[in-house]
């Protein structure tokens, strides 16, 4: 009886989180070509014998891009939308959360802050646009900002703003790259002059840059 | 049988620690890079005082930092979607990755080039507030 106890509850335990999941992870399966195959046909038991029907899934986590997204992306705050994206293009995923990391460092180097509705963020928005343009090109750019903003949940007014303020981004960048000059910098520099000659939306302003 | 008996509660333990931990493995991997307070840092550095809603929707960043360390004792807003923080303690300030995060700033040190702090409510993967800590804004 106690044994039975003590297994009911180590499955409930450990299954009840993802025990296909353990079960690769205890495989030791490399990615590469290989993964598939070496997957499909490792061992199982009664409580993991469906297990390899993720063998696609578990090999893709598996993938060096993959690790790289579960340093530079939040999971649990991703929209629907992104999460789409990252399974659509996950590659293109990658470099899109690490100009959003970019732009980010950039926003705290300049207002020393990293703030919501204020001049930080319409920056933080304009520079991450920007640089996503260079990165992805402005179809996917526009692809990886809308999913970002397609929370329902968040206001009105400052979805409408960081939406504007994308755009300012994305428009500067097109420029920019039209004169062979679309650089981190001077995405930066387009930026601080968007905020000062009032093209970028602010609707809680506190100042800055420092 | 002693052996036996010994070894129970030392597997059960073990087990149902490694899948807990595993859960929190994706998530965990991006909050490894961000820096956060601990409750005794917080108290050292801005004291404890009860925490109140009502007081909190109204009072200042740094009067708000008094009440951090309650506010995350109580766990009150554990399970909450946030809509409901937001609700609860007014509109957000800061940022923690996206506008859906709720965050609340509790130091603000960027006009004098210090250090900034916020209150984070992390989510689970269902959206929910799983865990409220404090988190550095700026600067690294």
């Amino acid at each position: 009886m106690k044994i039975a106890v003590l297994i009911f509850l180590f499955s409930t335990g450990v299954f009840a989180t993802d025990g296909c999941r353990l079960w690769f992870d205890r495989s030791k399966i490399e990615a590469g070509s290989d993964c598939l195959t070496k997957c499909t046909v490792f061992k199982t038991d009664l409580s993991t014998f469906s297990c390899p029907e993720r063998c696609s899934e578990f090999c893709e986590s598996k993938s060096p891009v993959s690790k790289l997204l579960e340093k530079v992306a939040y999971y649990p705050g991703l929209t629907l939308e992104e999460r789409k994206l990252i399974s659509q293009y996950p590659k293109e995923a990658l470099k899109a959360f690490l100009a959003k990391e970019k732009a980010e460092s950039a926003t705290m180097k300049q207002f020393k802050r990293d703030d919501e509705a204020d001049e930080s963020d319409a920056f933080r928005h304009f520079v991450w646009a920007g640089l996503l343009t260079k990165e992805l090109g402005p179809e996917m750019a526009k692809k990886f900002l809308d999913a970002h903003e397609s929370n329902q949940g968040s206001d009105n007014a400052e979805r409408a703003m960081d939406l504007a303020n994308n755009r300012a981004g994305l428009l500067a960048a097109e420029r920019l790259q039209k004169n062979g000059s679309l650089t981190e910098d001077q995405i930066e520099k387009e930026a601080l002059a968007a905020l000062k000659d009032g093209t970028l939306i602010v609707l809680k302003p506190k100042g800055g840059p420092l | 049988m002693r052996r036996y008996l010994f070894f129970q509660p030392f597997f059960l333990i073990t087990s149902l620690f490694f899948s807990f931990s595993y859960v929190n493995a994706t998530e965990s991997n991006y909050l490894e890079n961000q820096t956060f307070m601990t409750l005794s840092q917080a108290e050292k550095r801005w004291g404890k005082k009860d925490f109140s809603p009502e007081e909190f929707k109204r009072e200042t960043a740094n009067n708000r930092a008094k009440m951090a360390v309650n506010l995350i004792k109580k766990k009150q807003f554990i399970g909450k979607r946030p809509a409901e923080i937001k609700k609860a303690l007014g509109e957000f300030s800061g940022h923690f990755w996206s506008d859906n995060i709720p965050t609340y700033l509790i130091e603000e040190g960027w006009n004098q080039k210090t250090d900034s702090w916020q209150l984070v409510f992390l989510l689970d993967n269902a959206g929910n507030v799983k865990e409220v800590r404090i988190h550095k804004n700026c600067c690294d």
